[in-house]
């Protein structure tokens, strides 16, 4: 048993101290008040032995409660024998390099963790820690040098960087920790003043070369580029694949390439979309093999979604667009059109979405309207203000992709007048939602109810509906890239598929980027009956720190302590907390009962 | 307002006895006690010889035929008498506050004034240290007595100078019953005990002593302070049971000497529990009450 702030501990004894004058005075500043001391003053202390002090019960359980506070502010912890010692273990993207004997260098550095477990660290209490992507501890706290053994087995090498300076000086600075001991790679200095509490394992390994897609972007509309960066100290051949996925996920087409790159430069390789209905590409390093100058393939593939020309849709609304938050729905360029200044002529906008407004004649492009007036020169509607639901619906619309019409609700809106030019979509109960229209070259879609978010709601429902018809009511002039998919999720592998739960929809959370690269395969989490879910989405993961194996400088670990030292510190000690937390429950339960049979008492008393 | 004890059938039972003095005294008015007036009145006192004036009615004709002289017969006049009734009103008569010491005090006080006021006498009760003293004729003043008891003191008393203060007061000599715990230094009680003898009065002491007084032992008691003159003390952790009542006797010892030689009555009830009982039984056993 140990304590990380041990000084604390002095607060038992002055604690006691305390308690005792807190009763003495008590017990003085209350004198009883008798008839008189006529004859008693013949007993009073001055004249014989000392007035003993016999403190309550009660004093005794505050004292004990005073000591378990301040054995829990001590940071107690408990260990299983030995030292208490750090095992750090770093698991970042670098370490998934192959060496030349077609190990991973991870594999390496969890080889010298475990001959240290079994070895320096066999009768620690140790507690292992992993850095990528960022600090995790794998053990309950300090556990036998046989249980991180274990353990060691669960870490692996991740797509992402590791904070191993920071998870190193954190370690360094628990006050309760007698040796870190770290297994990584990566050349580490230490301050001087650790030297005695560092261990390096360093894996020994010689400086591994490798090649990386640096970037994967849409250059003009009608091409593909990837930048491919050399972090080899050779003159290097590298043979780069380009592939059109459609979206089932599978290849159409590949195209090779040859680039000639100078040591520790990059080149730029241009590839034509050839395939217009690809909705995705796959840039890949075919050559060199796995070997001297690449030894790390995770940076060898980048996808990229179809990139189209800069697709621009005008959204009118008497709302200013940052309010109607339509930007948590979907991730194409919206430009905020005055309803008081509509120019539906003009080229830079490919579509429409009018909210609780309508154009005065059909805009020939794909056009959105939510909510129109009920006099609108398009469609005209009867406003309700009774609760609604879906009735009737196309089964076949796309726009009821992933969806169940079912769970589709509203409060009010308006039913709209269907004919020649409009035909129903959705029905409700009193009259038509949704309505399409193809009539004068505009495909328009009309919703008879509020489906923006902007009132701040999450409503799953509304949010696929909305999806859906931005995808399809929108796609044939631009590529929607279905931005609100994204998110950091546990994926595995190249082809990872993320399950999004419908909390998820709408809500303003969504990451700019990934943290892995591969294809995102990403399908709704309870995928109905109608098909498929999938779609591919955009990823380009590239670190040049973690892809640039050449890069040997040492690192310098940093005095200052991030604010996770508390998490390994909440960790390290967190069951004798608990257990302390629980018996002050009941100490102080009981000092209340104390307290209360102490007050009965005190009424009872007759001095 | 009177004590609880006081109820209407405890006055009702009060109102059968009689207060008895020991000594035959002056009285003032008419009443129901032998006193040293010679007049008229059915309790025969002596002879005298005739003498022009006399109410031949008087003349003892028997005693005439057989002596052939003339004699009248005198008689006791019957009256009432005064009865003073003082009480310790210190705080230590009051306290401990939870102790009905002051009650039973108060009790045996106003139910001893009931039962001369049921006989006509004439009452004169004081508190001291409230610097008052009342004069009572009749039961229909009497409830009123009760609120004297209720009044905290208003200063440290001096028992003697406040004993000689009521003292100098008194009209006629009569029954004076002072109600104390006494516990005094026995230089004051000594100056007590005189000047109670200096008058011509059936003087009783009731020391009336609680449970604390007796047995202060029994209680938890560290710091103390005194409730009379506000000394504080720290006291031992224990006080020896044998030590104190040794205490205590010698104390009642002086008491019950100095007393004696005052011939100066003193009563002490052993329990505090009912002090209608008491004076009906204890203070019958005295004595004091028919």
């Amino acid at each position: 048993m140990s304590f990380v702030y041990p000084f604390v501990l002095l607060a038992i004894p002055a604690g006691a101290g305390l308690l005792l004058m807190i009763y003495r005075r008590k017990s003085i500043g209350e004198p009883a008040r008798i008839p008189t001391l006529f004859l008693l003053r013949h007993f009073t202390a001055e004249g014989g032995r000392p007035r003993k002090i016999f403190p309550p019960i009660r004093y005794f359980f505050e004292l004990l409660i005073l000591a378990l506070l301040s054995l829990a502010a001590a940071g107690i912890t408990a260990e299983s024998g030995g030292k208490r010692s750090v095992l750090i273990i770093d698991n970042s993207f670098q370490t998934s390099a192959v060496a030349q004997s077609s190990s991973r260098v991870f594999d390496a550095v969890t080889e010298r963790a475990r001959e240290a477990l079994n070895t320096t660290l066999a009768s620690d209490s140790v507690l292992l820690i992993a850095t990528s992507p960022r600090q995790t501890t794998f053990t309950e706290g300090f556990v036998s040098s046989d249980v991180a053994t274990r353990e060691l087995s669960s870490i692996a090498p991740n797509y992402a960087a590791g904070d191993l300076s920071t998870t190193i000086s954190t370690a360094l600075n628990r006050g309760d920790v007698d040796r870190v001991v770290v297994a990584s790679a990566q050349p580490i200095e230490g301050d001087e003043s650790d030297r005695d509490r560092l261990i390096l394992l360093s894996v020994g390994l010689p400086v591994l070369q490798n090649v990386a897609i640096e970037k994967l972007w849409n250059s003009s509309g009608a091409e593909i580029s990837a930048q491919i960066r050399s972090f080899s100290s050779n003159k290097t051949d590298v043979q780069v694949s380009f592939s059109a996925i459609d979206k089932s996920g599978e290849i159409s087409s590949v195209v090779r390439r040859q680039v000639t790159i100078d040591p520790e430069k990059n080149a730029t390789i241009t590839f034509p979309i050839s395939t217009k209905n690809g909705v995705g590409y796959r840039a890949r390093i075919e050559s060199p093999v796995v070997g001297q100058e690449n030894a790390l393939s995770g940076d060898d593939e980048s996808w990229i979604s179809t990139s189209h020309p800069p697709t621009t849709i005008g959204v009118v609304s008497h709302i200013p667009l940052r309010d109607l938050n339509l930007n948590r729905i979907f991730g194409s360029s919206l430009e905020e059109i005055s309803p008081s200044n509509i120019d539906i002529s003009q080229e830079r906008v490919s579509g429409w979405i009018f909210h609780r407004t309508a154009p005065s004649k059909p805009t020939g492009k794909p056009t959105l309207l939510i909510l129109p007036p009920p006099d609108s020169a398009i469609i005209r509607s009867t406003p309700f203000s009774n609760p609604w639901s879906v009735a009737i619906w196309e089964s076949s619309s796309p726009f009821f992709r992933y969806l169940s019409p079912d769970t589709l609700k509203g409060s009010a809106g308006a039913l709209l007048e269907t004919g020649y030019t409009f035909m129903p979509l959705m029905r409700g109960e009193k009259g038509t939602l949704i309505a399409e229209s193809f009539q004068y070259d505009t495909h328009t879609l009309v919703l008879g109810f509020e489906a923006l978010p902007f009132l701040g709601t999450k409503n799953a429902p509304l949010s696929i509906l909305l999806l859906n018809i931005m995808h399809h009511l929108f796609q044939d002039v631009a590529g929607v890239e279905l931005n609100p998919f994204r998110g950091v999720a546990s994926l595995k592998g190249k082809k990872a598929r993320y399950l999004i739960s419908s909390s998820q929809l709408g809500g303003s959370d969504q990451p700019n980027s990934l943290p892995v690269p591969g294809l995102i395969q990403i399908s709704n989490e309870k995928p109905d009956s109608k098909g498929a879910s999938e779609t591919i989405s955009s990823v380009n993961f590239f670190d040049e720190a973690q892809s640039n194996l050449l890069a040997r400088r040492p690192l310098k670990l940093s005095p200052l302590v991030s604010n996770s030292a508390s998490q390994i510190e909440s960790i390290g000690g967190m069951s004798l907390v608990n257990l302390f937390l629980n018996i002050l429950l009941i100490l102080i339960a009981v000092d209340g009962l104390f307290g209360f049979i102490s007050l009965l008492r005190s009424r009872r008393r007759v001095t | 307002m009177l004590p609880k004890y006081l109820n209407d059938s405890a006055l009702r039972n009060l109102g059968l006895l009689t207060l008895r003095s020991r000594r035959t005294l002056m009285g003032i008015t008419q009443g129901t006690h032998i006193s040293l007036k010679r007049g008229h009145g059915i309790e025969f006192s002596d002879y005298r010889n005739y003498q022009p004036g006399d109410n031949p009615r008087d003349i003892d004709w028997n005693l005439y035929a057989r002596s052939d002289r003339m004699y009248v017969k005198t008689f006791n006049e019957e009256q009432n008498l005064a009865v003073y009734i003082i009480v310790d009103g210190s705080w230590s008569m009051r306290l401990p506050e939870k102790s009905n010491k002051w009650d039973f005090t108060a009790s045996v006080a106003l139910g001893l004034a009931y039962v001369a006021l049921s006989q006509r006498d004439e009452v004169s009760i004081s508190v001291l240290g409230s610097g008052s003293l009342f004069r009572v004729r009749s039961l229909g003043s009497f409830a009123s007595l009760g609120d004297l008891f209720y009044r905290a003191p208003e200063k440290e008393l001096d028992p003697v100078s406040e004993f000689r203060a009521f003292l100098g007061r008194l009209r006629a000599p009569g029954i004076l019953i002072f109600l104390s715990d006494f516990l005094f230094e026995s230089s004051i009680l000594e100056s007590i005990a005189q000047l109670a003898r200096s008058k011509n009065l059936d003087t009783s002491f009731i020391q009336v002593l609680s449970n604390f007084d007796r047995e202060p032992y029994n209680f938890p008691l560290n710091d103390v302070v005194d409730g009379e003159t506000g000394t504080r003390a720290s006291l031992r952790s224990e006080i020896a049971p044998q030590e104190f009542d040794a205490l205590l006797e010698q104390h009642n010892k002086t008491l019950r000497d100095l007393l004696a030689a005052s011939t100066i009555r003193l009563v002490s009830p052993s329990l505090l529990d009912d002090p209608i009982s008491f004076i009906g039984s204890h203070l019958h056993e005295v004595g004091m009450v028919a």
